[in-house]
């Protein structure tokens, strides 16, 4: 800048600064969700130190700031994908065909607990929770009916699902190969995120490190087999939704996917060839300014970090595609309708920071899981912002405004200091096990809490503004018990038809692929089409890597 | 000194949302109350146990997978089994309206929803467990 | 109440049991009713005590030693000591979260207490809990302190074995460990010694061990493990059982209860001496002549004192005389 204009911008703020001192003040904190303090005002003062092409610079180019893709929104829609699941496979069968027809362009398959935890549904552990939180997926049958009339070589399905990633794929791949789709056209991604469980969502079955060997067999293999398929979301979704500030969910899901990067490292594997492949999963919630800036300063962490320290040469390596899914915590019991009005905001923000694809949540989610017609408005709530409101014709729109660009440098800046304390602890694994996220993230869970109870901050219909609270009844899906019965029925009969011999030969083989260092994938797949279910392959696992249990840090 | 109520929070069933739970122990500790807090993935008979063994004043469950109905009549039921039916438990997550109903009728005290203030839910425990301590003293 | 809990308690039930615990950590009259009552069957237990910094892993360390003797047949009691709060006067307790491998079986007694403002690392209220799992035929108790790291010595009293928990933490040396869990420890745990420097902490924590010379002629072993996946922990338990034997062998054992059991009466004496003291209206009166006086410059806060205390004084010189009468024989027998 120069000096002259730096010298009457830095005389004439000082003045605007007293004007506001003198002027009336409303009693608020004005800070974000994350209680971040906010300026009043952002001047070219505040971005002096950015230097546009260095850190800025053009969509699709590094450090990718400004988007991924040259054309961003002009060239590809987000893809509009409803993370859904519930009952039986045939009842999502049915919402899926429902969505598709309402011009939903991706599949996500939300699992039933029993499934993200690796028990089939006739375990005892499995009582009551069977079709409750997602779908129940025993084994190969029950992916055969999930698809049914759904063409897997043309639509890509996103997979919720970390301890038994590896299991649930087998089954979705093997039923695919079975309907006529080879590997190398499948689409989608698994989750398959694995450290983001333990320090957040903590449906974790195997200790650390042996899942981490899974996880590379899934790179290795998908690399060579499944060159289409995204072997990892590095969730930082989760981690919001168990209390984090927007700082943390930054810092700590890079953090990971820097360590999966390691991983795979160490595995023998070039990075130019896995790195394309990981995708990212980040939360959008209330704080519209605050989500935009961070998921652009995600894009440019990564692309640096990978260029710069791990030597990546490939572009695609460098750049951060990622889903988006709004904030199920923002939500409220409440008055429920108003969450359709904040899940629009959220989208935006995912939009406006140029999300590759994105979920948005129902109105009724903090009820139960959501009914066709909430499910419906959902994804019209996307279409609406795609199609109405004209913010997809320019790329990038809010670039350069000093607050935004002020704003993604400071969390930049911010994420930058926790990976230093994530270093000094001895990485990511080091750090759950000395249990550095569990406290980070319960203690702002915490302080939110207590802001929210002393009405530092207000939340519509839950602390202020509360008429309409009591006549707010809006219908719920209800998962009728019939289900697990029918479940439990269905998987008895499986054991009763298939080749026992067979399946216990090949989770033998498994086994000894589990012991050893041989890949599982291959024989994980060889079970799925003998009909061995998800529970036996998990529990074979558990026999060779043990099961993790966590304790609890205040 | 006047002896701290005891409350056990547990997190029964498969899901691992443990925010609720956490903030809510947290809460109860600062209200002046001593939590056990006996973390995630417990099946009825680890928290009836843990009630028995740690003399529990209150019971405090916190469920979003769906299952409650089935977790809190397993509960119930071995609390009943194990002469802790004069125990209170009460509940909370995510659950429908209309299962609070039936969930009372099953013997649980109290079910707070998405929202609640942690300090109505302290305040709550303190009544009821001054109710039951009067109770005790006349009866 | 007190005795139908008393008579389910004697059929080893646990609910009684538990309830029982909770009358003593409540204290007064109907604690030391219950402490009474159940005195006789106490004193049979084996105590081992668990102390070191916070986070060190001594709650996944008793969960693995409960394993390993619940294996061997002996049933396994727990005491575990948590923080109050200094604000709010709450806590959480959170050690129970560590040891679930234990559950559904009911060889295993696992009890949670705050610490209730008791400023050492084990409050007197842990050792009555663990006077009442003695009693109701534990095998083994584990006491475990609160992880402040100082103020340890306490837990001698109240432990036959203690452990010492810690961790090789990058930055900390040996020698920055406080003075009084050094001397207090007999067992000596190196645990997370899948660290990398875990070799030469351990190292350091023997050579510096060996330069004490021990006065019972006992020399604390180190034994590293990785509590999470119960390496080492056979070595520990063996190295547990070595000082159990060591004690057996020298009659340590019995000193060792005879202390603890004078530790106690000292303790219940001067508590009970103060409440009766400061309860005395006498005595409450002439605090506040003598405060006066100290106000007004009349007097320094040492002779007021003295003079508070002047009524025992007297009693008690005149106790003296009467045991001079008696013969000096009587009064050194009585303090064996």
């Amino acid at each position: 800048m120069n000096p002259k204009l730096k010298a009457a911008l830095k005389e004439k703020r000082k003045e605007y600064l007293d004007k506001t001192k003198k002027s009336p003040q409303l009693d608020m904190d004005f800070t974000t969700v994350s209680s971040e303090p906010v300026d009043i005002l952002y001047t070219p003062e505040d971005v002096e130190d950015i230097d546009y092409m260095a850190d800025i610079g053009f969509p699709g180019e590094y450090p990718y700031t400004r988007g991924v893709h040259p054309n961003m929104y002009r060239g590809k829609m987000w893809t509009m994908r409803l993370f859904s699941g519930f009952g039986s496979a045939k009842d999502t069968n049915e919402r899926y065909h429902y969505l598709l027809k309402g011009g939903q362009t991706g599949l996500s398959v939300a699992f039933d607990l029993p499934t993200l935890y690796g028990v089939d549904s006739d375990n005892p552990r499995a009582v009551g929770e069977v079709g409750k939180c997602g779908v129940a997926i025993d084994s190969i049958r029950d992916m055969e009916t999930l698809f049914r009339g759904i063409d897997l070589g043309k639509i890509t399905v996103s997979m919720t699902i970390n301890g038994p990633a590896v299991i649930v794929f087998a089954l979705f791949a093997a039923n695919a190969q079975n309907q006529g789709v080879p590997l190398e056209k499948l689409g989608g991604t698994t989750q398959n995120d694995i450290l983001k469980e333990y320090i957040a969502q903590k449906s974790f079955i195997f200790p650390p490190e042996p899942s981490m060997r899974l996880i590379a067999d899934k790179m290795e293999f998908c690399t060579k087999n499944v060159p289409l398929w995204n072997t990892i979301s590095i969730s930082g979704y989760h981690i919001r939704e168990a209390g984090s500030t927007a700082v943390q969910e930054l810092a700590f899901t890079l953090a990971d996917g820097f360590a999966y990067v390691e991983a795979g490292i160490e595995a023998g594997l070039d990075i130019d060839e896995f790195a394309p492949r990981l995708s990212f999963f980040f939360n959008s919630h209330l704080d519209f300014f605050e989500e935009i800036c961070k998921f652009r300063a995600a894009r440019r962490i990564w692309a640096r970090r990978m260029r710069e320290k791990y030597g990546a040469k490939n572009a695609r390596s460098w750049l951060m595609r990622f889903h988006t899914q709004t904030a199920g915590c923002s939500l409220t019991a409440q008055q429920p309708e108003n969450n359709i009005v904040r899940t629009a905001y959220q989208g935006l923000a995912a939009v406006l920071g140029g999300t590759q694809s994105l979920h948005t949540n129902s109105m009724d989610e903090t009820l139960a899981l959501p009914t066709a017609k909430a499910a419906r408005i959902a994804l019209r709530t996307q279409q609406i912002i795609a199609y109405e409101t004209g913010v997809i014709n320019t790329v990038d729109p809010l670039a350069g405004s000093y607050f935004v660009e002020a704003q993604t440098k400071k969390m930049e800046e911010q994420a930058e200091e926790y990976f230093r304390q994530i270093d000094e602890l001895g990485g990511v694994i080091k750090a759950i096990e000395a249990g550095f996220f569990a406290r980070e993230i319960g203690r702002a869970a915490y302080e939110y809490q207590k802001a929210v109870e002393r009405e530092r901050k207000v939340i519509v219909g839950v602390n202020d503004f509360l008429e309409g609270n009591d006549d707010d009844e809006i219908p719920t899906l209800y998962i009728d018990e019939k289900v697990e019965r029918d479940q439990v029925a269905e998987l008895k009969r499986l054991r009763e038809e298939r080749d026992n011999g067979a399946v216990s030969q090949k989770l033998e083989t498994l086994r000894k692929a589990a012991e050893g260092t041989e890949n599982v994938l291959p024989h994980l797949l060889d079970c799925a089409k003998a009909g061995a279910t998800k529970g036996e392959m998990t529990d074979v696992f558990k026999g060779v890597f043990g099961e993790y249990r966590e304790p609890a840090y205040f | 000194m006047k002896k701290p109520i005891k409350v056990l929070v547990a997190k029964p069933g498969l899901d691992g949302h443990d925010r609720g739970a956490k903030v809510v122990a947290n809460a109860l500790r600062d209200a002046g109350m001593e939590v056990i807090y006996t973390g995630l993935h417990q099946t009825p008979e680890m928290i009836v146990e843990a009630a028995i063994q740690e003399d529990a004043d209150v019971i405090a469950l916190s469920i979003l997978s769906g299952a409650h109905m089935t977790l809190f009549k397993r509960v119930r039921s071995l609390m009943e089994e194990n002469d802790l039916a004069d125990v209170p438990l009460i509940g909370g997550g995510i659950i429908p309206d209309q299962d609070v109903g039936p969930l009372k009728d099953l013997g649980v005290r109290e079910v707070f929803g998405p929202g609640t203030d942690t300090r109505e839910i302290a305040k709550f425990i303190r009544n009821l467990f001054e109710e039951n301590t009067s109770k005790k003293k006349t009866g | 109440m007190r005795d139908d809990y008393l008579d389910k308690f004697f059929s080893g039930d646990m609910l009684a049991a538990a309830r029982l615990m909770s009358i003593v950590e409540r204290g007064g009259d109907e604690a030391e009713g219950v402490l009474t009552a159940l005195f006789p069957r106490m004193g049979r237990s084996y105590r081992i005590g668990m102390t070191g910094l916070t986070g060190a892993g001594k709650s996944t360390l008793v969960n693995q030693l409960t394993k390993h003797y619940r294996s061997k047949g002996l049933t396994v009691g727990v005491v575990a000591e948590d923080p109050t709060s200094p604000f709010s006067g709450g806590a959480i307790l959170g050690d129970r979260v560590r040891m679930l491998d234990a559950h559904g079986d009911a060889g295993v007694f696992i009890r949670s207490i705050a610490s209730r403002g008791s400023e050492t690392g084990l409050s007197e209220k842990a050792t009555e809990l663990a006077d009442i799992l003695d009693a109701f035929g534990r095998d083994l108790i584990f006491l475990e302190t609160i992880g402040v790291g100082q103020l340890e010595t306490k837990i001698r009293y109240s432990a036959h074995t203690t452990v010492v928990v810690l961790t090789p933490d990058a930055g900390d040396d040996v020698q920055s460990l406080k003075s009084g869990l050094m001397e207090v420890g007999e067992v000596f745990v190196v645990n997370k010694a899948d660290r990398p420097i875990a070799q030469r902490y351990s190292d350091d924590l023997r050579s510096m061990l060996d330069l004490r010379s021990p006065g019972d002629g006992w020399q604390p072993p180190v034994v590293c493990t990785v509590a999470t996946t119960g390496d080492g922990i056979d070595e520990l338990a063996n190295k547990i059982d070595s000082h159990r034997t060591f004690l057996d062998a020298n009659g340590r054992l019995e000193e060792k209860r005879f202390e603890a059991l004078k530790n106690r009466m000292r303790r219940l004496t001067e508590e009970k001496l103060k409440e009766l003291f400061w309860e005395n209206e006498y005595i409450k009166k002439s605090l506040e002549t003598a405060l006066s006086e100290v106000v007004s410059g009349n007097k320094s806060p040492y002779q007021a004192a003295d003079e508070i205390v002047m009524p025992i004084k007297i009693e008690k010189d005149k106790i003296e005389k009467k045991d001079k009468v008696k013969g000096r024989g009587k009064r050194k027998g009585g303090a064996r």
